[in-house]
C-alpha cells in the first residue's frame, strides 16, 4: 500500500510532494484516512496556511467535514486530522472525483514500486506527466517518447 | 570511413564493393542500401533528382525534425540496420539479405513501440484513465490545494 500526497498552487504549479510506503495496510477507508493526516502534516510543516485538501475517498472527506469521529481505528485517525484545523489559517476538506485527482492517484501507483520520497519545489518526471495530464488535459506525444 | 580512420586497408564499400566507403554512401548511395530504402513501408526512392549530392546528415535532418513519429522512428531503424548490415559484412563476411534486414527493422519497430507502451504505464502506473471533463482546477490566489490518494496493489475503492 503507498500513500501520496501532491500540493499545487493557484497557478497550477507543483509546489511539493511526497510519497510513503506503508506495509501490511489492506484497509482502503485506512489507507485513505492516513494519507489525509500525512498529507495534513506534510502541509503543515510546510507551511502552507490556506489550505484545500482534496481526495477521492468520498467516506473520509464526509467524516471530517460532518466531524463524525466513529470509535474505531479510521475514527481515531479522522480525529487526528480534525485536531490539524488550528495549525491552518483556513483548512478545507473537498471531494473530488478521481480524475481531478490524477496527480496524486498516479503518484500512488509509482510509489507502489519505488521508495518513501519526499519532492519540494522541483518537479520528478512521473509528477510532471501526470500533472501536466491533468492541468492541460492533453495526453498526446509528451509521454510517448 | 574504416579506411579513413587507418581501420580497414580497402577503402571500398563492403556492401556492393564498387565505391569508396563514405558516411553518404553507405546510407543512400549504395545501390544495397537504396534496395532497403525502396523496399522499406516508407518506400524512399533514393535515385530520384532531389536526392542527388545531398550529404547524408542532410538528407536525415530532413527526413527526422518535424515529421511524424512514426517516420522518425522508421527512418532511424532503418540507418541502424544498414549499419547493421554493413558490420556483419565486414566483421563476419556473411551476406546479408535485403528482404531479411527489412524484417529485422520492422521487428525492431514493434518490439520498440511496445516497450515504449509499457514503459508510459510503468510511468504513469497503469493505463492511462481516460479524459473526461473533471480535472484538477487550481485553488484561489494565496491558497494551496492539497491532494491524497492511496493505492495498494488491489484497486483501492473510494
Amino acid at each position: 500500500m503507498s500513500i501520496d500526497v501532491v500540493v499545487g498552487d493557484n497557478e497550477g504549479v507543483v509546489i511539493g510532494g511526497s510519497c510513503w510506503q506503508v506495509c501490511s495496510l489492506l484497509d482502503s477507508e485506512v489507507a485513505e484516512a492516513l494519507v489525509m493526516r500525512k498529507g495534513l502534516e506534510f502541509a503543515k510543516d510546510m507551511s502552507f496556511m490556506n489550505l484545500i485538501a482534496e481526495s477521492d475517498a468520498s467516506n473520509v472527506v464526509l467524516a471530517l467535514n460532518a466531524h463524525q469521529q466513529s470509535s474505531n481505528y479510521v475514527g481515531s485517525i479522522i480525529r487526528d486530522c480534525i485536531s490539524f484545523i488550528g495549525s491552518f489559517h483556513s483548512l478545507n476538506f473537498l471531494h473530488v472525483r478521481r480524475e481531478a485527482n490524477q496527480a496524486a492517484h498516479y503518484l500512488a501507483k509509482y510509489t507502489l514500486k519505488n521508495l518513501d520520497c519526499i519532492w519540494v519545489e522541483e518537479t520528478p518526471l512521473v509528477f510532471l506527466q501526470s500533472w501536466h495530464l491533468i492541468y492541460c488535459q492533453t495526453f498526446v506525444v509528451e509521454i510517448v517518447f | 570511413m574504416m579506411f579513413k580512420r587507418g581501420i580497414n586497408s580497402d577503402p571500398l564499400c563492403v556492401l556492393c564493393g564498387e565505391h569508396n566507403e563514405t558516411i553518404s554512401h553507405l546510407f543512400m548511395e549504395c545501390h544495397w542500401s537504396k534496395q532497403i530504402w525502396f523496399a522499406s513501408s516508407l518506400g524512399v526512392v533514393l535515385d530520384s533528382h532531389e536526392f542527388r549530392n545531398v550529404p547524408f546528415h542532410k538528407w536525415l535532418e530532413k527526413n527526422i525534425i518535424d515529421v511524424e513519429e512514426d517516420i522518425i522512428l522508421h527512418v532511424l531503424t532503418l540507418c541502424y540496420e544498414i549499419w547493421c548490415a554493413k558490420n556483419k559484412k565486414c566483421f563476419e563476411e556473411t551476406d546479408v539479405d535485403v528482404a531479411a534486414t527489412i524484417q529485422k527493422a520492422q521487428r525492431s519497430i514493434v518490439n520498440f513501440k511496445s516497450a515504449s507502451t509499457v514503459l508510459v504505464e510503468t510511468l504513469s502506473g497503469g493505463p492511462i484513465l481516460p479524459i473526461s471533463d473533471v480535472h484538477w482546477t487550481p485553488p484561489f490566489s494565496g491558497f494551496y490545494k492539497l491532494n491524497v490518494d492511496a493505492a495498494g496493489p488491489i484497486e483501492v475503492i473510494s
